[in-house]
């Protein structure tokens, strides 16, 4: 059979599957559409069969470029939307989370030890609190929990508008700096060790430098009610990029750019939650954290807030839990 | 079944195998298209800021600064991160300057690619094209299938959209049908097919220059030489009548 009495048998058929494919691609009504794999795969052997007879590369390259569509419509994985985001933050994120214990531990401590020593540093030298902070973070922090500074948090958030201002502030921050503690991972995760370190000294400096030069209640109190999400999706963002700059570093039996591939389908949960949960804090801190409420209220809220998380993380997503 | 010869390929053609068996081929776009496509992105995102910032400074006196600035500071975000994820996730796969250049996302085996492939391997954007602009270009340059850092950990491709079908014209046959001297490997076979197919449009020179590539086989000169391929790929045409 020669190319032109192969184009002619399949003729109708083509043409019935390019139509198919046109008004599927339109996402026009079509009621024959579960017809498609079918076609497909009759599609495919059409194709085979082209190739291994050498005909001309017109007809080739366009029976290649109908399968392509065909296949793109036919690959297309779409679950149940509302389910996959509970399944997400009851079971795949915590687990996630729990999977790379090592990585998890790594980073508190990559944050934590820097942000301490710099916390005890604080009352003996005010040195390195200054070097880290400079001029004009020591001024604005004098502002905003300086001894005097009593109110300035609260009549700054009287303005009108001021809260929602600084929710943008926050969410645009602080979710840009998940993001990058996670995209500079890929830099052998030199990258985000430094985000971390970076975090942690600044972290221990401003609460240093309070506690001994500004009113730690102005603070603690701001802070207390989003800090533990806020901290926590910092880790977790450092985490996933770890986890990429490891595999970067240490592919074990695959080869590079395969343990790239891994690392990057086992991160993406991570950093996922990791801005969801800074996104939460944003709402927290822009729109209740600078409220006038009794001390006792927030730090309650904070401690609830920690203690909910490590449940969370701790338990959420447990197969005893979860219903097959 | 058939022989593949080991010859390096001259083409950025990426076969692909799909689950219903058989192989499709991919048109990777190169690090020249892409560069291309981002500097037009670049330039779109400034307009759009720029623009942003002009509506947002209308805004301004009619809701106040504060809302103005937060909805600026809420947009520049978006704009900053979700720009390409969000083009790209849509139905083209591609951003405004993928699009002028004619490419597109895929997954690594030509399906659309997820909404977490997009997201993730335009994360590492930022530090792959904007801190340091050189990883990105030389992981693309030295990958096989040209993906940066951020394409390898997605497991994403950037394909040209349409495949363009380049014009051509077969060489005039009525040429007498002979055999070559001896079997050959099937990607010969399709070779020398391929120049009776596209050498229409070539000049007598250039077809005389591509022929002499052919010497173990032919025996004459320049256009004798063309006339016996073309008298091949009758040959090996003609036999699957």
């Amino acid at each position: 059979m020669n190319a032109r009495e192969f184009e002619e048998m399949n003729r109708e058929r083509w043409a019935e599957y390019d139509d198919l494919l046109n008004r599927l691609e339109k996402r026009k009504r079509a009621p024959d559409a579960r017809e498609l794999p079918m076609q497909l795969k009759k599609m495919c052997v059409d194709l085979s069969i082209a190739r291994y007879r050498m005909y001309h590369t017109a007809l080739r390259d366009h029976l290649n470029d109908q399968v392509i569509r065909g296949h793109k419509l036919v690959s297309v994985s779409q679950g149940a939307f509302w389910e996959q985001v509970m399944s997400f933050f009851l079971v795949k994120f915590p687990r996630a989370v729990r999977g790379e214990w090592r990585l998890h531990i790594l980073c508190w401590l990559v944050f934590l030890l820097p942000a301490i020593g710099l916390y005890l540093a604080a009352e003996s030298n005010m040195e390195w609190v200054k070097s880290i902070l400079g001029e004009n973070g020591l001024r604005n922090i004098d502002a905003m929990y300086g001894a005097e500074a009593a109110d300035s948090l609260h009549n700054y958030r009287a303005e009108q508008g001021a809260d929602f201002q600084m929710f943008a502030h926050y969410i645009s921050n602080n979710i840009g700096i998940d993001f990058q503690i996670f995209a500079s991972g890929i830099l052998a995760g030199v990258g985000s060790l430094f985000y971390l370190v970076f975090n942690g000294l600044h972290f221990g400096a401003v609460f240093g430098y309070v506690e001994h030069y500004g009113n730690p209640e102005i603070l603690y109190t701001f802070v207390a009610g989003h800090s533990s999400y806020e901290l926590w999706a910092m880790v977790i963002s450092g985490m996933a990029g770890m986890r990429v700059g490891v595999a970067l570093l240490n592919p074990g039996r695959m080869t590079r750019a395969r343990s790239l591939l891994e690392a990057g389908k086992k991160s993406m949960p991570l950093i996922f939650g990791a801005a969801c949960m800074t996104f939460f804090a944003a709402i927290i801190e822009g729109f209740w954290s600078a409220e006038v409420v009794a001390p006792m209220i927030k730090y309650t809220v904070g401690i609830v807030g920690w203690v909910l998380l490590i449940l969370y993380f701790s338990l959420c997503g447990r197969e005893r839990f979860v219903e097959a | 079944m058939a022989r593949v010869s080991n010859q390096p390929k001259i083409d950025t053609l990426q076969s692909v195998e799909l689950s219903e068996g058989v192989e499709i081929q991919l048109r990777i776009a190169g690090v020249f298209a892409r560069s291309l496509a981002y500097l037009l992105d670049l330039v779109f995102i400034i307009i759009a800021a720029s623009v942003l910032g002009f509506i947002v400074g209308v805004m301004d006196s009619f809701v106040g600064s504060n809302y103005a600035m937060g909805l600026y500071g809420l947009l520049m975000f978006i704009l900053t991160w979700g720009y390409f994820f969000l083009m790209e996730s849509g139905k083209k796969g591609a951003t405004f300057g993928k699009r002028i250049v004619g490419l597109r996302v895929v997954n690594t085996s030509g399906g659309i690619a997820q909404r977490g492939q997009v997201f993730t391997r335009n994360l590492f954007r930022f530090v792959e094209l904007v801190i340091m602009p050189l990883i990105g270009l030389c992981c693309t340059m030295m990958t096989k299938r040209f993906q940066r850092a951020g394409d390898l950990v997605a497991g994403t491709v950037v394909v040209y959209a349409e495949t363009d079908v380049q014009p051509s014209v077969a060489l005039n046959s009525g040429r007498e049908p002979r055999p070559p001297g001896w079997k050959l490997l099937r990607e010969e076979q399709a070779a020398i097919v391929a120049f009776r197919e596209r050498g229409g449009l070539w000049s007598g020179a250039r077809q005389a220059e591509l022929a002499s590539h052919a010497q173990v086989l032919v025996k004459g000169e320049s256009s004798e030489a063309v006339t016996e391929l073309v008298g091949m790929a009758e040959w090996l045409t003609a036999k699957k009548d």
